[in-house]
């Protein structure tokens, strides 16, 4: 898998005009996402991915309208992306109060609906250049300053050991309210760390790498082990993903490659995410 | 000790318990038995504080419930009303989160919790189920994890409701033993409410029948006479003695 990685970024650095800064990006949004994989031990049932769960389409939507509306500036944007999936969050666990086919099928719903709201802006005068530069990350550009990259490995990794350290409080906590309560933990206050923490993550992965780094599926797919190593396949896995859907295209057109990641998403979660759950 | 002092609790225009004065001694098994909606989940509930509007007061070991931390009334009280949400945990895995109020944050378990948890996997033959997601596993075997789950937690008072649920014969002796196993040392308490009444004349010292949320009868198991059951439950039965231990044998008559 370590050859598979280095060998897709050898090649973008060397056959196509994907600037390395991005590629450092993407690398920073398959962590992220790792973390947002992690994260899902706090919910019930059948884990989904963030494209599946509708938080992608959230905050693409979100920054669409910002995008359309207001300005085209990365940090306004980035805000919005956050803004979104936190209120989306916020909506869907109230709704759903934790039925993980009720959050699927939302997903699916809000998605359907995103890309309804996505054509109606295109046909109103939204370019539809944003509207790839949005679905492939749009705060995957060079003109970010320095402090952008080390700031994000520091939060990434701080999150990362947090899940580590914490991975049984998590596991606690994805069984209700009575099993938590019952460790003496308060509920409210700590569901609401979970969503802001899993809408800071997922709103990093979006920008970063739009709905590219939806083959993170593929770790549901995974053997569930604990462990780095574990870990830090998964983050290969997934990177590689995204550099290999990169590299399609720059040679390819943009949008259909969109489309494919989806679809491949989608199916990844169809044939191979779901498990037998009794009740 | 664990007191209830006049406890009453109100649904609606419902009295659900009514004036409920009772006493809990350490090393007691109880089993509190009535008909469907006599108020026994609900007398749980309160004991367990899952129920806060009620009236009256609720102490353990001379200390009102209301006074507990979360943290502190969890190991003094164990109730397990609900099924867990997450049925894609393993056994083990679930086994170990009740050990959590216990478990010092940042710490890991230790030795002695990883060892409460083994016996209790032994106790309810589990050991084969162990890695197996709860979500695959049948209502019998689900009902052992949830119980062995309540063992695991060893809090002061443990509350059970309908224990032998789902639970074929052979799991019910492991449910007997268990309970016996954990009174023996006369340190702690178990109250349990059931619909089972062999399994209440069976296991517990002291019984108690509800009615309409009123506490009507309580007595040792000597209380499970035929009179008893046709007034409370309505049903004619035929009493023997077990041979084994002298508790009474409820046999019921299909035509009544």
């Amino acid at each position: 898998m370590v050859l598979v990685c280095a060998g897709t970024v050898v090649f973008s650095m060397m056959y196509t005009d994907i600037p390395p800064l991005r590629t450092c990006y993407y690398f920073i949004a398959s962590i992220f996402s790792l973390v947002l994989v992690k994260l899902a031990r706090a919910d019930s049932g059948v884990r989904i991915d963030y494209v599946q769960s509708g938080e992608a389409w959230a905050g693409i939507l979100g920054a669409l309208i910002i995008f359309f509306l207001v300005s085209d500036n990365r940090y306004l944007l980035f805000l919005s992306v956050w803004v979104s999936v936190l209120m989306y969050e916020l909506y869907i666990h109230q709704l759903s109060r934790g039925r993980s086919s009720d959050r699927l099928m939302v997903g699916y719903a809000f998605g359907a609906m995103a890309v309804v709201a996505g054509v109606y802006l295109v046909l109103n005068g939204l370019r539809l250049d944003a509207v790839t530069a949005i679905l492939s990350g749009i705060c995957c550009t060079e003109h970010h300053a320095g402090w952008i990259i080390p700031v994000m490995v520091l939060l990434c990794t701080l999150l990362y050991a947090m899940e580590r350290f914490f991975v049984y409080e998590l596991l606690l906590f994805s069984q209700g309210e009575q099993y938590f309560s019952s460790g003496g933990y308060p509920y409210g206050k700590v569901k609401f760390l979970v969503l802001c923490l899993r809408s800071v993550s997922a709103a990093v992965v979006i920008s970063f790498a739009g709905v590219l780094a939806g083959v993170s599926a593929i770790s549901i797919m995974l053997p569930e082990r604990e462990g780095v190593l574990q870990d830090g396949m998964t983050v290969l896995v997934v990177f590689s993903f995204i550099n290999i859907a990169a590299l399609m295209m720059t040679y390819l057109n943009t949008f259909s490659v969109l489309a494919a990641v989806v679809v491949v998403s989608y199916l990844l979660h169809l044939f191979g995410g779901r498990r037998v759950v009794n009740g | 000790m664990v007191e209830f002092r006049d406890l009453s609790c109100v649904f609606g225009a419902r009295k659900a318990v009514s004036g409920i004065g009772v006493t809990l001694n350490p090393g007691e098994t109880v089993a509190v038995i009535g008909r469907g909606g006599s108020g026994k989940t609900v007398l749980l509930n309160i004991a367990s504080l899952a129920i806060r509007n009620f009236s009256g007061d609720v102490f353990i070991r001379h200390r009102p419930v209301q006074s507990y931390s979360a943290r502190d009334l969890r190991r003094a009280v164990t109730f397990l009303s609900e099924a867990p949400r997450n049925m894609e945990e393993t056994v083990m895995n679930f086994l170990l989160l009740a050990r959590m109020p216990y478990k010092k944050i940042l710490n890991p378990f230790t030795e002695y919790d990883l060892q409460v948890v083994e016996e209790n996997i032994a106790a309810f033959s589990l050991d084969p189920f162990r890695d197996e997601q709860l979500g695959t596993l049948s209502a019998s075997l689900l009902q052992r994890v949830y119980l062995a789950f309540s063992f695991i937690r060893e809090s002061y008072l443990l509350l059970l409701d309908n224990p032998t649920k789902d639970l074929d014969l052979d799991s019910v002796i492991m449910l007997q033993k268990a309970m016996a196993r954990y009174v023996f040392d006369g340190n702690k308490i178990i109250f349990f409410a059931s619909n089972d009444l062999n399994f209440a004349a069976q296991t517990s010292d002291r019984i108690l029948v509800l009615e309409e949320g009123r506490l009507v009868l309580s007595g040792s198991y000597d209380i499970i006479e035929p009179d008893t059951v046709k007034k409370y439950f309505g049903v004619d039965v035929f009493i023997s003695k077990n041979i084994y231990n002298g508790k009474p044998n409820v046999h019921y008559f299909p035509e009544s």
